[in-house]
């Protein structure tokens, strides 16, 4: 079992105008969208909720790497750059619920054994239309609302790909709410989980 | 959470972690600024930056991993699959985002609803009173809705919204999209000896002062001080032998761990006959196996 995920990015422009501030808060999102849809008709059952994350935070490893491949410049103009867009990126993550079914479930290797001799786990995964239909909405919900707020989209993918026994890492990373384009590179350098589809 | 309820309540429990042990001082990097690290975190020649070469260690809280050495998983042809593990003490209660929300009514009666898995064989009523009591232990921040979707619990104050999130919450309000406080393992108040969050931010990365939930820093603890706990480190659990599947004399279940470091197998057995106190506690990471009254009967070598 996995849950439905996709995340969206945008770029807050609205955002530059804000005087350069400590983003104080805790490791993740203080507000989120509560589960939702799970009580209208829709071509999914179920329903999902959004975490949302994002905001001028502590700077780890690497933050301003990729931001310096993609922008031009150097020196003085490039910093300017780096201040101006740090802190404007948010992220939008829906989480939903996967309907267990027959094709997802693990056994154990009849021929791989561990280092200790002990028989390894085998798994066996399928996504069902439900889910896909509920990552398509996510998707198209993320669009609207980043439409609405007048942001720029960065990216916009379903982890539909590859399935994970567990978020929490990955989770744990994006939410900790750091520069965008830090996690966009984390989420390549960590996991590879869901190569994203557009 | 069970070590601590089994210990608090005068059991004796052993805990099996195949890990090493946490040493939270040590261990969790988290106010350690990228230009306090030799090549800015990045490693000669900026390698670290790239997937694999280790910049996950210093800014991750320890030891998970989509690939563990010598510990394999596999998956059938037609599945992709990735699997996270961790191997310390707490496993990826070490790791996870601290959003902490409850099950609500619908949740239990799906199949009821839409005809679709299974519904639960308990109620969200029966399960409520823990969700009070574990919320309660572990401190979850959190404002009253009353959402059926996303029932209230036992919070304490949320922390404000940033400024982003003041635009989004504008946003959301304009069309009508509910938009509430999160909620989420940790302390916006001192609980139990444990300081308030002081908002670094960087809850990912782990927290020296346990402001935030983990199992190692909160649960366990206090089930080593009733003296009644033997946490065993570098130990997985390799089987779980029962009287059907080891020994000619009529036993008790054990279960039988390997010492990873030195390779070699023991068995701890439980003391009593049938009907045996076993307990296997799966839903936490790692592998961990608890017996009762138990005492560690031999320890002998395998060549493995």
């Amino acid at each position: 079992m996995d849950s439905v995920g996709s995340d969206g990015e945008g770029y807050f422009p609205q955002m530059e105008k804000i005087p350069p501030h400590n983003h104080d808060g805790v490791g993740g999102m203080h507000v989120y969208v509560p589960w939702w849809k799970y009580d209208r008709q829709n071509d999914f059952p179920r329903g999902y909720h959004i975490e949302m994350g994002g905001g001028r935070d502590m700077p780890g490893v690497g933050m301003f790497h990729d931001l310096c491949d993609e922008e031009e410049g150097y020196g003085v103009s490039l910093k300017q750059t780096c201040r101006k867009m740090y802190g404007c990126f948010m992220g939008f993550s829906g989480r939903g619920e996967m309907i267990a079914n027959p094709d997802s479930y693990c056994d154990i290797d009849p021929d791989v054994v561990d280092q200790w001799g002990i028989p390894v786990l085998r798994f066996h995964f399928k996504w069902s239309d439900h889910e896909l239909k509920m990552a398509k909405d996510m998707q198209e919900h993320s669009a609207r609302s980043r439409k609405r707020l007048a942001v720029r989209t960065l990216r916009e993918g379903a982890r539909a790909t590859i399935p994970t026994e567990s978020r929490t890492a990955v989770s744990s990373s994006m939410k900790s709410g750091r520069h965008a384009w830090e996690r966009i590179r984390r989420r390549r350098c960590l996991t590879d989980i869901a190569r994203r589809t557009t | 959470m069970a070590a601590k309820v089994l210990t608090e309540g005068g059991l004796n429990v052993v805990l099996l972690e195949a890990g090493p042990p946490l040493n939270p001082d040590v261990d969790y990097k988290e106010h350690v600024w990228p230009y306090e690290l030799p090549h800015r975190g990045a490693g000669v020649g900026g390698h670290a930056l790239w997937p694999g070469n280790g910049l996950e260690s210093e800014f991750l809280a320890p030891t998970g991993a989509w690939t563990i050495e010598g510990e394999p998983y596999t998956v059938a042809a037609d599945s992709k699959f990735r699997w996270f593990r961790s191997r310390i003490v707490g496993g990826r209660t070490n790791h996870w985002g601290r959003i902490a929300l409850r099950f609500a009514p619908v949740d239990f009666r799906s199949k009821s609803r839409d005809g679709l898995g299974e519904d639960w064989p308990i109620s969200y009523e029966d399960i409520a009173p823990y969700y009070d009591k574990v919320e309660g232990y572990i401190g979850v921040f959190g404002t009253k809705e009353n959402i059926p979707s996303a029932p209230d619990g036992i919070f304490q104050p949320p922390p404000k919204p940033r400024c982003s999130e003041v635009i989004l919450k504008r946003a959301c309000d304009k069309v009508g999209i509910p938009c509430i406080p999160s909620r989420m393992a940790i302390l916006t108040e001192a609980l139990n000896g444990r300081p308030a969050c002081h908002y670094c931010g960087q809850c990912g990365r782990g927290c020296r002062r346990a402001s935030n939930f983990s199992s190692s820093q909160v649960l366990i603890p206090p089930a080593q001080k009733t003296g009644r706990l033997t946490l065993i480190t570098g130990a997985m659990a390799r089987e779980v032998c029962s009287e059907k599947t080891v020994r000619p004399r009529a036993s008790p279940t054990s279960i039988r761990p390997v010492a990873r470091r030195s390779a070699s197998t023991r068995e701890l057995w439980s003391w009593r006959r049938a009907p045996v106190s076993l307990r296997v506690f799966s839903s936490t990471p790692g592998r961990r196996f608890s017996l009762t009254a138990l005492r560690i009967r031999r320890a002998r070598s395998v060549a493995t």
